[in-house]
C-alpha cells in the first residue's frame, strides 16, 4: 500500500502520459484522414482543370476556331503572310 | 486510534475495489484475446486488407506542353433506391426526375416511372428475402443511374434533390474509375497510342514502362470515414505516379496536316492516306497523320501506315536511285540521255512514262524533272545493268546510303525495307535479280519501303547529306521532375558526297520549278520535292489500274526547315497523279506553315533564364568586391552567400540545410558541384556558364540522389 502511496506522483505522470499518447494518436490519425481527403480534393481539382484545359486547347486550334467562326463570316486568311526582315545597316 | 482504523478500512475498501476492477479488466483481456480471439481477428481483417495500389499513369505532351493523352477520372453512378425513406423518396422523385431530364436526357416521366418501378421491385425482393427466400438477388434496389460522368457532371449531380442527401439517406453511390483521354481526339491517334489491356499501340506501348505507375501490394487499414491508409507508413499515401512523356509532335502543325490530308482524301475519295512532317535539322517528327476511310465514309486513324505500310514507292524513289547514279560519277546533271519517246522495252517488258511525250534527247536533270521512268530506268541500266558486277554496285550503293536499314523510330511495327539482294534466291528457288531489276528499281518498283523511310532520305538531302534518326519523344520527366532527354541522333554523317547532295538538291528544285510539281508553286514561297504515282498490280493486264499518289519534299528550298511526305492510297476520283492528289496537300501545309516560327520546348519549371542573383562562396565575393572597391552590405556569416542588387549591393547569407535540395541557381559550376556533392547528391551537368535551372526544386527534401543542372 505504501508503495502505491509513495509513487502516486509517478503513477499520475504515467496516466497523464498515457492520455497524451492516446490523444496524440487520435489527432495524428485525424490529420492523416484530412491529408488523404485534401489530396483527393487536389487530384479532383487537377482533373477538372485538365478536363477544362484540354477542352480549351482543342477548341482553340486553328481548324476548330475556323469551324466555330464559319457562321459569323470570318475566314482564315488564305494569303501567304508577309515577313518583314530587318537587316541592320 | 478509532479514526486511524476507519481511515485504513476506507483505504482497504478502495484498494479492494481497484483490485476487483483490475481483475475484471485482465479477465476481459484474456477473454477477448484468447477465448474470442479468432472471431475478433477475423473481424479485424475487414478493416485491414492487402490492396493493389496502382500509381496513376503519366501523361503525354506535345512540344508546347499541350496534353495529348492523360488519365482522367470518370464516375459511374448507382443509386440504392431502398436507402431513402418512403416519404423522402416520394417528396423528391418528381424534382429529381426533372433535373435528370434537363441535364442527362430522357424525359422526366421516364425517369420517374423507371425509378419508382425499380424501388417497388426492390421492396418486394427485400420482403421475400426477409421471409427466408434467398434465391432472389441481394442487390435489389440498386439502380445504375448514369455512366461515365465527368467530375463537373458529378458535382452537378450531387446537388440534385434526393441525391444531395448523400449515401446514407439518399442512396447515392459513386464509383470512381479512370479512363485514358486524348484531348485532340483522332489527331495522331495511332502514334500517341491507345492504352488498353491487350494490344496497346503507339507511344502508349513503346513508353509503357515509363508511363505506367508502380503497382504494389500494400497492407491497408480502414480508419473511420471510409479512408484507407497504409499500415506501415501512413504518410506515404501517394503511390508512385508514372513518368510524363514529352513528344516532338506540334499540335499546330498536326492540325494543319490532319485537316489538309482529310480534305484531300475526301476530294479524291481515297482509301487511305498518310502525311508526315519532320524537322530537317533534328529528325523530330512534328506531325503524323494516318487516315483511313471507315465504313460510314468518314476518315479516321486506323493503322500507323506512315511507319508500317510497305509499298512500292514509285517515282519518289528516283531521288535515291539518282543519288546512287550521281555518286558513281558516271553521269552528271547535264549528261544527255535517251527517253525513247516515253516507251522502251527491256528484255520482255515494256516500260512507259506517264504519258507518251515523244521526247528523245534530254539531260539527266530534265528527265528527272518530268519524272521519266524510261530516262531514269535506262540511265540506271547503262550504269548498273551489267550482270553481277553492276548489280552488286547498285546494291552496295543503296546499302551505303542506309536504304536497307530501318529508321529505328520508337513505334513498334516498322519493317526492314524490302530490297532484293543480287544472287540470293527467293522462296521459289528463283534468282531474285534479273535484267529488268535495275531499271525497275531505279523508278521505284521491285522494292518496298514505308513512307517514313522514304521521307528520311528527302530529309537527309535537305540536311546536307546528314541522315538523322526520326524520333517522337524528346523527354521523359518523372514524378519528381527529374528528366531524361533524348537528343537527336545521327544515323549516317554523309549519305553521299557533298557535291552529289548539291546535285540532288538541284534535281528536286528543278521538279518544283519546271517539272511535274511546277503547278504547286506559291508566290513568295520556295520548295523542292518529287512527285510519285505508283501503279498498283502493274503486271496485270487490265483496262484500269489502281494508283498510289505521293509527294515528298522540303521547304523552304534555300534553308530547309521541314521535310514532308504525303501518300494517298487508291484515289478513286478522276485524278490519280502525285502532283494532282498528294502535291496540293504539301502545298497547302507549306502555305499555312509559312511564317510559323517553330516552337519552344517545354521547361521542367517555367523559370526565366535571366538571373536576378548570383551566389557562391562568400570569401570569393568579398575578395572580388574588395578588389574592385565596390560598396556592399553584408549580412549573416555563413560560408555561402548570395549577391543581390538592391539600394546597395547586398551580400546575404545563403541557407544550406542538410537533406534539403539547395537553390544553386546563379552559381557557377564549381560552386554548384561542390555544394550539391557535399550534400551527397549525384550531379549531371548540361551546358556551360551559370546554373539557370535545376531538375529538383529547391527547398524540397532530398529523396533522390540524382540531380541535373542546366547552365546557360
Amino acid at each position: 500500500m505504501n508503495l502505491i502511496l509513495k509513487h502516486t506522483g509517478f503513477i499520475l505522470l504515467l496516466s497523464v502520459l498515457g492520455i497524451v499518447y492516446i490523444h496524440n494518436t487520435h489527432s495524428a490519425e485525424g490529420k492523416l484522414r484530412k491529408i488523404a481527403k485534401l489530396k483527393k480534393e487536389v487530384s479532383d481539382a487537377k482533373s477538372r482543370f485538365q478536363e477544362v484545359k484540354s477542352d480549351i486547347n482543342f477548341k482553340s486550334t486553328e481548324s476548330q476556331l475556323a469551324k466555330q467562326l464559319e457562321e459569323s463570316g470570318l475566314k482564315k486568311n488564305d494569303e501567304v503572310p508577309i515577313l518583314i526582315e530587318i537587316t541592320e545597316s | 486510534m478509532e479514526k486511524k482504523n476507519e481511515l485504513l478500512l476506507r483505504v482497504y475498501l478502495i484498494c479492494i475495489g481497484f483490485v476487483i476492477f483490475a481483475a475484471m479488466i485482465i479477465g476481459k483481456v484474456v477473454k477477448t484475446a484468447i477465448v474470442e480471439g479468432d472471431e475478433w481477428r477475423s473481424k479485424g481483417q475487414q478493416n485491414m486488407r492487402w490492396m493493389n495500389v496502382e500509381g496513376e499513369r503519366g501523361s503525354i505532351y506535345d512540344v508546347h506542353g499541350n496534353l495529348l493523352a492523360t488519365s482522367l477520372p470518370y464516375f459511374d453512378i448507382k443509386i440504392d433506391l431502398l436507402t431513402s425513406k418512403t416519404k423522402v423518396f416520394e417528396q423528391n422523385i418528381g424534382p429529381l426526375s426533372q433535373q435528370l431530364a434537363e441535364h442527362f436526357g430522357k424525359t422526366a416521366s421516364e425517369w420517374e416511372s423507371q425509378l419508382s418501378i425499380k424501388r417497388r421491385e426492390g421492396m418486394r425482393v427485400r420482403r421475400q428475402r426477409a421471409s427466408g427466400d434467398s434465391s432472389v438477388s441481394s442487390n435489389a434496389g440498386f439502380y445504375p443511374l448514369l455512366y461515365k460522368l465527368t467530375k463537373k457532371e458529378l458535382d452537378l449531380l450531387k446537388k440534385f434533390p434526393l441525391l444531395n442527401l448523400g449515401k446514407y439517406e439518399g442512396g447515392l453511390i459513386v464509383e470512381r474509375k479512370t479512363r485514358r483521354e486524348r484531348p485532340y481526339r483522332s489527331w495522331a491517334k495511332r502514334t500517341i497510342g491507345i492504352d488498353r489491356a491487350d494490344n496497346q499501340v503507339g507511344l502508349e506501348r513503346s513508353f509503357d514502362r515509363f508511363l505506367k505507375g508502380q503497382t504494389e501490394k500494400r497492407l491497408m487499414r480502414k480508419v473511420p470515414g471510409q479512408t484507407w491508409l497504409p499500415m506501415d507508413d501512413a504518410t506515404e499515401m501517394l503511390k508512385e505516379k508514372g513518368s510524363d512523356v514529352i513528344t516532338t509532335l506540334d499540335m499546330h502543325i498536326q492540325d494543319v496536316v490532319h485537316n489538309e490530308l482529310e480534305s484531300a482524301l475526301i476530294t479524291h475519295n481515297a482509301e487511305n492516306g498518310v502525311a508526315l512532317v519532320m524537322e530537317v535539322e533534328t529528325g523530330a517528327i512534328r506531325a503524323i497523320s494516318n487516315l483511313k476511310r471507315m465504313s460510314d465514309g468518314s476518315y479516321d486513324e486506323y493503322h500507323n501506315d506512315a511507319i508500317g505500310k510497305m509499298t512500292e514507292p514509285g517515282s519518289t524513289f528516283k531521288l535515291i536511285s539518282a543519288l546512287a547514279m550521281l555518286e558513281s560519277g558516271k553521269i552528271g546533271l547535264d549528261t544527255e540521255i535517251d527517253l525513247f519517246g516515253g516507251k522502251k522495252k527491256f528484255f520482255d517488258y515494256n516500260m512507259y512514262d506517264s504519258h507518251r511525250h515523244g521526247i528523245r534527247k534530254a539531260t539527266f536533270k530534265e528527265a528527272f524533272a518530268i519524272s521519266s521512268n524510261v530516262g531514269m530506268g535506262y540511265a540506271a541500266y547503262k550504269i548498273f545493268g551489267k550482270k553481277d558486277s553492276g548489280w552488286n554496285a547498285f546494291y552496295d550503293a543503296l546499302d551505303r546510303m542506309g536504304v536497307l536499314d530501318v529508321t529505328g523510330i520508337e513505334i513498334y511495327g516498322e519493317k526492314k525495307p524490302q530490297v532484293k539482294k543480287p544472287g540470293v534466291k527467293n522462296k521459289n528457288e528463283v534468282i531474285n535479280w534479273s535484267g529488268t531489276t535495275v531499271p525497275w528499281m531505279a523508278h521505284g518498283y521491285e522494292l518496298m519501303l514505308s513512307p517514313l523511310q522514304i521521307l528520311n532520305f528527302y530529309n537527309a538531302v535537305a540536311n546536307d547529306g546528314k541522315l538523322m534518326k526520326p524520333y517522337l519523344v524528346s523527354e521523359v520527366v518523372d514524378e519528381d521532375g527529374v528528366s531524361t532527354r533524348y537528343s537527336p541522333k545521327v544515323l549516317r554523317e554523309n549519305i553521299a558526297s557533298p557535291e552529289t547532295i548539291l546535285k540532288a538538291k538541284e534535281l528536286l528544285k528543278a521538279v518544283a520549278e519546271s517539272g511535274t510539281a511546277s503547278g504547286l508553286k506559291v508566290e513568295g514561297l520556295s520548295f523542292a520535292g518529287k512527285t510519285g504515282t505508283t501503279k498498283l498490280e502493274y503486271w496485270k493486264d487490265t483496262e484500269s489500274y489502281d494508283y498510289n499518289a505521293s509527294f515528298a519534299g522540303y521547304f523552304p528550298e534555300e534553308r530547309p526547315k521541314y521535310s514532308m511526305i504525303v501518300v494517298v492510297y487508291s484515289p478513286e476520283g478522276r485524278d490519280y497523279y502525285g502532283a494532282k492528289v498528294a502535291g496540293p496537300v504539301f502545298r497547302n501545309v507549306m502555305k499555312r506553315l509559312s511564317g510559323y516560327e517553330g516552337y519552344k520546348t517545354l521547361d521542367v519549371d517555367d523559370e526565366p533564364k535571366v538571373l536576378h542573383a548570383h551566389s557562391g562562396h562568400r570569401a570569393d565575393y568579398e575578395k572580388v568586391l574588395d578588389f574592385i572597391g565596390m560598396d556592399y552590405e553584408e549580412s549573416g556569416n555563413s560560408n555561402w552567400a548570395e549577391m543581390k542588387p538592391g539600394h546597395n549591393l547586398q551580400l546575404k547569407s545563403k541557407r544550406i540545410k542538410k537533406n534539403i535540395v539547395p537553390d544553386v541557381k546563379g552559381e557557377g559550376l564549381r560552386d554548384a558541384l561542390f555544394l550539391l556533392e557535399s550534400l551527397g547528391m549525384e550531379v549531371e551537368v548540361e551546358g556551360v556558364g551559370k546554373v539557370y535551372k535545376q531538375s529538383q526544386r529547391a527547398g524540397q527534401e532530398i529523396k533522390i540522389k540524382k540531380i541535373k543542372i542546366f547552365l546557360n
